[in-house]
């Protein structure tokens, strides 16, 4: 949910839209429509037949407005219940949370007030979030993330009250009121940006794990593989549910038709909703030297910018990012194809999908969305026919979702 | 000094450096956040007049450990066993930065065993109307200017190298999140240590506290509120010094010679 007004110099005036962007640059009017137009979107999405539409959690970021990922989802909750849409929470990074008992109470609400349409997501949290934003020390990261799912996941699936007594947090009377609906608990996917311990969670759990990048399956190829090779060492299967990946895409009649569409709004983002200080991408202690370890460059090699960072994609023309697959765009067909292509050479089960980008406007986002449900999703949904969905949410034996009446104004008068 | 002697306990292995123990004073010298650079910044005439021990803090690299440790008293209390295993007699505890921080921590935890105290630029205090520049978001580039007075100085090149080799660079990179990481359990987000409230503690013990005027992460005008904690500290701030004054200046050594000859003239 980006804000849609950073001034064109934005990146000589300030020096990052993460964490010390000045307050000055906001438009709280500008935001209230803005907050209601993506409700609408994702509102469009669920009924167009995407199969879940999903929230997402950012702190002090210009581009991601979205503080309470569980506000949101609340205020979708009631406004899908005629679709056969799903609602996934790719948020509350629980080590930002103290007691973090509140995301497993947030989330059973809901799970309950959705109507078992939940789909959770946990992530360790961006530094810029948990690091600056909420002062979690960087190298405890890890530790209340491991900590925190483990009471959540205690919360929601104890029959009794229980006593809590980890290292960052102490409860005497664990007794989340009401538990999720579905039993034991919705499906938990594990995002994250590429650390080992990330993805060695996730299989440990036997639980997806969905790389967060703004750069494409192309360059993240080398990070699938190594995913999938730990995948096998943990013992699990090659499902590819089991993964996912965030991606951007923009979909026009044609190929120059997407290009003429979305070119600038593209730039916006990457021009200027991606200026954010180098020093904040990266308490240090958030990543562990093992992590770090695993992608220092081979000796002899020279210091310049790799093609997938902020720093180069800024200066991407529409037809090198393109070219990069760091957007998928283009026509029904060019999408669908490249779409298909990636998936099938990483094993990518799961897309999510930035539709909205940047300073695009609401008709515009509209747009994107209605072609992607009609021209371009049919074709993708059986890429995978023979692979099991495991992570998703299931009907509950003996469940009748209530209905959702219309306000009757006359009745409150 | 004999290097990297190393003792094991609770999971933590303890690399230190000690010189022969003799019947003199002994100095314990406590690094600061960036970790070692070198043998501590004392001048030689200190060196050959005390007995001196050099501690490395576990998860700086020379010692390995103390993952679990949440709070800096924990790291003091460590650090107490350490140094109760190399030595029983009283100490004068110096250091700078965080290393000031750990000295204050374990004064506190045992007064009686300290004889003296000189640290400079330390954490532990807190204004928020001169907050300080955050050392846990500065790029390198940016840092530098902000803890030495002459960032272009061969000191400088000599504690931070820099490289146009992407490995060597890379290395670089992982000794830094290695040191503030490790920093960062006990004084991120906010150096707050709450010594204000324990400070009582070390109202008899003599004390002087250092401040570089050119500091940008510890602002020398927390000088005040240490002053107020500590009113019989004496307080210096330096010219020409910035954060990194233990290797900026002598004043430590002159300062610990001082106070070695004020007890000696009282005894």
């Amino acid at each position: 949910m980006p804000f849609d007004g950073l001034p064109e110099d934005f990146q000589q005036r300030y020096r990052s839209v993460w964490v010390d962007i000045p307050p000055e640059v906001q438009d709280v009017k500008r935001i209230h429509t803005l907050y209601n137009d993506y409700l609408d979107e994702l509102e469009y999405a669920a009924v167009k037949g995407f199969d879940a539409i999903g929230v997402n959690e950012h702190h002090s970021n210009a581009y991601g407005m979205m503080s309470s990922p569980n506000m949101m989802g609340a205020a979708l909750a009631r406004r899908i219940t005629d679709t056969q849409s799903q609602l996934l929470v790719m948020g509350d990074a629980v080590s930002l949370y103290n007691p973090p008992i509140r995301v497993a109470e947030e989330l059973a609400m809901l799970d309950v007030l959705s109507g078992g349409r939940l789909i959770t997501g946990f992530p360790v949290g961006s530094s810029q979030d948990a690091n600056f934003a909420y002062g979690v020390p960087p190298v405890t990261m890890r530790a209340k993330h491991r900590e925190g799912l483990e009471l959540v996941l205690k919360a929601w699936k104890s029959k009794e009250v229980f006593s809590f007594n980890g290292r960052f947090t102490k409860l005497r009377y664990v007794n989340p009121w009401p538990k999720p609906l579905q039993d034991p608990h919705p499906p938990i996917w594990m995002p994250g940006s590429g650390s080992v311990e990330t993805m060695d969670l996730a299989a440990e759990m036997d639980i997806p794990f969905f790389l967060l990048s703004y750069f494409g399956a192309d360059f993240a190829e080398n990070m699938f593989k190594k995913y999938w090779s730990r995948v096998e060492e943990a013992g699990r299967d090659y499902n590819p549910f089991r993964t996912g990946m965030v991606q951007l895409v923009m979909v026009g009649d044609t190929d120059a038709e997407a290009k003429r569409l979305y070119e600038k709004h593209v730039q916006y983002f990457y021009q200027r909703c991606t200026h954010i200080y180098p020093g904040f991408t990266e308490a240090p202690g958030y990543k562990t030297i093992r992590s770090l370890k695993e992608v220092l460059p081979a000796k002899g090699s020279s210091v310049k910018s790799r093609p997938d960072s902020f720093a180069v994609a800024q200066k991407y023309s529409w037809d090198e990012l393109v070219e990069n697959g760091i957007v998928i765009g283009g026509s029904p067909d060019t999408v669908r194809e490249r779409l298909e292509a990636v998936s099938k050479k990483s094993n990518i089960g799961n897309w999510i999908l930035m539709l909205h980008i940047g300073s695009m406007p609401r008709e515009l986002a509209m747009h994107n969305i209605g072609l992607f449900a009609e021209k371009v999703k049919p074709g993708l949904s059986n890429v995978f026919a023979e692979a099991e969905l495991r992570w998703w949410p299931k009907p509950i034996d003996g469940f009748q979702a209530a209905t959702v009446s219309p306000v009757h104004r006359e009745e409150t008068k | 000094m004999q290097s990297k002697v190393l003792l094991a306990k609770n999971g933590i292995e303890y690399a230190f450096d000690v010189s022969d123990l003799a019947d003199r004073p002994t100095v314990v010298w406590i690094h600061g956040e960036f970790g070692s650079f070198d043998d501590p910044p004392l001048n030689d005439a200190l060196k050959s007049s005390v007995n001196l021990i050099n501690l490395h803090l576990p998860g700086w690299g020379k010692s390995v450990g103390g993952e679990n440790f949440d709070q800096i008293n924990e790291l003091a209390t460590a650090m107490w066993w350490l140094l109760e295993e190399i030595t029983e007699n009283k100490v004068f505890l110096a250091g700078y930065g965080l290393g000031a921080t750990v000295a204050i921590e374990m004064a506190i935890q045992q007064p009686g065993r300290i004889s003296g105290m000189v640290f400079g630029s330390p954490f532990g205090m807190f204004k928020e109307s001169d907050p300080g520049v955050d050392i846990f978001a500065l790029m390198q580039r940016d840092l530098l200017k902000e803890i030495y007075a002459d960032p272009k100085s061969e000191l400088v090149k000599r504690h931070f190298p820099s490289s146009e080799d992407g490995y060597e660079r890379g290395l670089i990179a992982i000794r830094r999140v290695e040191v503030l990481g490790a920093a960062s359990r006990y004084i991120f987000p906010i150096p707050d240590t709450n010594i204000r409230s324990r400070a009582y503690r070390l109202a008899k013990i003599p004390m002087t506290i250092l401040f570089g005027r050119s500091d940008g992460v510890v602002p020398f005008s927390l000088s005040e509120l240490w002053q107020e904690s500590f009113p019989h500290a004496e307080i210096i701030i330096l010219e020409g010094a910035g954060h990194m004054l233990a290797y900026e200046t002598d004043e430590i050594s002159v300062s610990i010679k001082k106070m070695l000859a004020d007890q000696g003239a009282h005894k």
